[in-house]
């Protein structure tokens, strides 16, 4: 082979993409000719140097791509994103943990308002609002507001209690 | 560093094996099993990173348009239709992006050959510090040279020589015959040398 074409097979020699033939007579030229092995030495050495640029790449790019991909969830899934809602709001610790603070706001707002002495014990208020009996009363605090406003029927505050028991007690 | 190479020592059953482990990740993904990209990402983000450093010389952008990549692929996965190899479908993603972001930049009139040396090299075994500071000037040389070729030329010398693509997968990356590849990567390296030749390399 002339060296016109031998130095155009210089690479796919180095990547080692050539039929037999062609290495043999690529070995053989070299031998013979100066600028041949010279530019086969130079090429070889510049694509170990490329090589060695590579690194491990920097910690952290899947956090970053993960924190975009579950904001623009909402587009891409609407299904799966409500997947995951659901599974956060109804695990069942801080659905019971949501509804006692929450329940506690409501009784302590209560129990700090101006109609704190007309009930010692916020539960009562809690059930008189909270329960047909107390609304069918309720209008009573407004109509005598010195009047307190007490639960007289026992059978009712029993069933009250029991609720309250089963419910909030430990 | 997981090396595209090391895949020639493995047998054509854990090949395939791979291949499907492969799929299933890419059919979860498609899904939208965020978990499944996640270790697609882990799989491959040294390569897109590579790829990106080499492509844009610098680790800051590198960082960024690996994200970018990645960001790409989970909105586009879905067509994937394994068709071709995921890695060579994921490497066109990459340099396109690379390339677009080249172009963008230099529409910006940015200098295509700045450098970033505000992030230090990572230190490997036992080099003392001069050796570094000399590896560092080397590397960098050697990125404002591959910012000097074409992008054609920098496409596939990467590919070639950071990622070790066959010329098979090269040509199905670059989109073009098996043929062209070796003459294209022939004419790339030898600018390669000219450029490192003009700077007394
Ligand atoms: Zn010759």
């Amino acid at each position: 082979m002339k060296h016109r074409r031998i130095q155009k097979l210089l690479s796919a020699y180095i990547d080692d993409e050539l039929t037999q033939q062609e290495r043999e007579a690529i070995k053989v030229h070299i031998h013979t000719c100066g600028e041949c092995a010279e530019v086969l030495s130079e090429l070889k050495c510049n694509s170990q140097r490329i090589a060695d640029l590579r690194q491990t790449a920097p910690p952290g790019i899947w956090e970053v791509v993960q924190a975009q991909i579950v904001s623009g969830q909402r587009t891409k899934d609407r299904s799966r994103s409500r997947h995951i809602r659901r599974r956060w709001i109804f695990r069942p610790i801080p659905a019971v943990a949501g509804t006692i603070v929450l329940a506690c706001l409501v009784l302590g707002l209560i129990y700090f308002s101006p109609t704190q002495n007309y009930h010692d014990d916020p539960i009562d208020l809690y059930v008189a609002i909270h329960t047909d009996y107390g609304m069918d009363n309720f209008g009573a605090q407004y109509t005598d507001i010195n009047q307190p406003f007490e639960i007289t029927d026992t059978e009712f505050q029993e069933e009250t209690e029991v609720y309250l028991d089963a419910h909030f007690g430990d | 560093m997981v090396s595209v190479g090391a895949a020639h020592f493995i047998s054509t059953e854990a090949e395939e094996l791979v291949d499907q482990q492969e799929r299933d990740l890419i059919e979860h993904c498609q899904a939208g099993d965020a978990e499944a990209m996640g270790r697609i990402v882990r799989l491959y983000q040294n390569q897109v990173y590579n790829i990106a450093f080499g492509m844009l010389g610098n680790a800051e952008d590198a960082q960024d348009i690996t994200q970018d990549v990645f960001l790409l692929v989970w909105e586009k996965i879905g067509q994937f239709k394994f068709k071709s190899r995921f890695s060579t479908w994921l490497y066109r993603v990459a340099t396109n992006m690379c390339i677009n972001e080249k172009n963008r930049r230099q529409r910006q009139q940015t200098s295509p050959t700045e450098m970033d040396d505000s992030q230090a090299w990572t230190p490997i075994d036992s080099r003392t510090p001069e050796k570094e500071v000399l590896l560092v000037e080397q590397q960098e040389i050697l990125h404002a040279a591959l910012a000097q070729l074409k992008h054609d030329y920098r496409k596939i010398l990467i590919l070639r020589e950071m990622e070790n693509l066959s010329y098979d997968e090269l040509a199905e990356v670059l989109n073009c015959s098996v043929g062209r590849v070796k003459s294209r990567l022939h004419e790339a390296r030898l600018s390669l040398r000219k450029v490192l030749k003009q700077k007394d390399w």
